[in-house]
């Protein structure tokens, strides 16, 4: 499975919708899930996202004085495991394209009162608008499956990686075990029902199932990081397969 | 843009065991800056190594974990990629014994390799032995002063019971042994006998060199 910006349409879970539409179809999804979105995550995750998130910061390699970017940051999480590895020297831009989101996360951010070195930039991951070769690690997690042309926001994003920086892509991916898949395909179909119960929005977790059914494999993104520019790429899969962390490098520029 | 191949990473699947490290680095960091900040002067001291990166091997059981101070903050991760300043390889033991005693001269023995800046380990060395937590403040934002003073109180007085009782139980058994049982002999009765054998010494040696003086003349007569 590829990108689809040849073509004119694209794919919005299993629907096939206009390539200029998908953004604000997305967009709407998580307006409406904005506010009950951690929440929802550990409920989908029986609470191990923190424990992921946590192990993808471990990743990152960061110290202090280094700039991040936290693309598709949504509610902050990884800022505010970002910021204190950077210090006060150091920069964390959380950059989301849904407002909602951004607003969600920036104010979870100032309440913690863990603004000082967190800046925020309503942005979209195709057209990053940051000065190319800037990041010392840029993280996108739970974020590129919902991009329209995800080679793209690669290639942005590897544009705007410092050489010697690093990528980090925390997403849900394929299974390794079939058994496991399958166990894990009955319990995300329970999602819709508990996102209809919790945020009285179903029809957004539909869609979370289903991108997460569309999103390439481990392989496959892998190759779309290769083919970005990315050197030394590798994967952890996590859980077994149900989420992965692939991990690229920029030696040089293109 | 060249394809790199990919790379043979035996790394590739792990998943549970690096979770599961994760979140035992997790606790022990949110501990460790727990008690960091109830202790303003080591923060202080932490900060003067801002940037700098300990990294402890462990080789059995086989173990990675980075201490990066991060200005105020201490980040423990297990991530290769972090360049380290110091790195300190050896058994679980031997590491154990290191960060818990000050000497550092039986390093050789107990096989723990070091490369890097050693002088950053005594550095780190000293800052966790001198960790010294105000917990009393922090007890009284929770309980208040009074019963905090109480606490205080009743923790010291406890203390002191326990030091006299150790005291005197020293004591006792110190006179049982020379005393009562005779298994030793008492510092008095030992003082006499050195006392005897110094003066048993100067003897010999005043006999010695009588016999000395005496061979010197005899020799002359003849």
């Amino acid at each position: 499975m590829s990108n689809d910006s040849q073509s004119k349409t694209t794919h919005f879970g299993y629907r096939q919708v206009a390539v200029e539409d998908k953004a604000d179809l997305v967009g709407e999804v998580f307006h409406s899930v904005a506010k009950k979105y951690d929440l929802m995550n550990d409920v989908m995750s029986l609470g191990t996202h923190r424990i992921i998130k946590r192990f993808t910061v471990e990743l990152s390699a960061l110290r202090p004085g280094m700039k991040v970017l936290d693309l598709a940051g949504g509610t902050g999480d990884f800022s505010l495991l970002f910021s204190p590895l950077v210090g006060s020297q150091g920069q964390v831009i959380l950059a989301d394209i849904n407002e909602s989101m951004l607003r969600v996360g920036r104010d979870r951010i100032i309440d913690k009162g863990k603004s000082g070195n967190i800046s925020y930039t309503l942005a979209n991951a195709e057209q990053l608008p940051f000065t190319p070769d800037t990041f010392d690690c840029i993280c996108i997690a739970y974020g590129l499956r919902n991009v329209t042309d995800k080679q793209a926001a690669l290639n942005s994003m590897f544009e705007m990686t410092a050489p010697g920086g690093r990528v980090l892509i925390l997403e849900f991916s394929k299974p390794v075990n079939p058994l496991l898949g399958k166990a894990y395909d009955v319990y995300s179909a329970l999602w819709p029902k508990a996102g209809q119960l919790i945020t009285g929005d179903g029809e957004s977790y539909q869609y979370l199932v289903e991108s997460i059914r569309m999103h390439p494999d481990q392989e496959t993104l892998k190759q779309m990081m290769l083919e970005a520019g990315f050197e030394n790429c590798e994967y952890h899969n996590v859980m077994g397969g149900i989420c992965a962390i692939h991990v690229g490098h920029k030696t040089t520029s293109r | 843009m060249s394809a790199i191949k990919p790379q043979a990473d035996s790394r590739r699947f792990f998943t549970v065991n690096s979770l599961l490290q994760s979140t035992i680095y997790s606790i022990i960091e949110t501990g460790l800056n727990q008690a960091l900040s109830l202790d303003p002067a080591t923060r202080k001291q932490i900060a003067m190594l801002s940037g700098k990166c300990m990294s402890i091997h462990c080789q059995s059981p086989d173990l990675l974990l980075n201490v990066l101070v991060c200005e105020q903050y201490l980040s423990l991760s297990g991530n290769e990629a972090l360049q380290a300043d110091i790195t300190i390889t050896g058994n679980a033991s031997a590491l154990i014994k290191l960060l818990l005693t000050r000497n550092t001269s039986s390093l050789k023995h107990d096989g723990i390799i070091i490369t890097g800046d050693a002088g950053l380990l005594t550095k780190f060395q000293k800052i966790l032995q001198n960790l010294d937590i105000d917990w009393e403040y922090q007890l009284s934002k929770f309980i208040g002063d009074i019963p905090t003073q109480f606490a205080h109180d009743s923790i010291h007085s406890a203390g002191q019971f326990a030091k006299k009782t150790r005291q005197n139980l020293q004591d006792d058994i110190d006179n049982y042994l020379h005393e009562e049982a005779r298994l030793f002999p008492s510092a008095t009765e030992l003082n006499d006998f050195y006392e005897s054998v110094d003066a048993l010494r100067l003897r010999v040696d005043r006999l010695n060199s009588r016999t000395l003086k005496l061979q010197s003349e005899s020799a002359a007569d003849i």
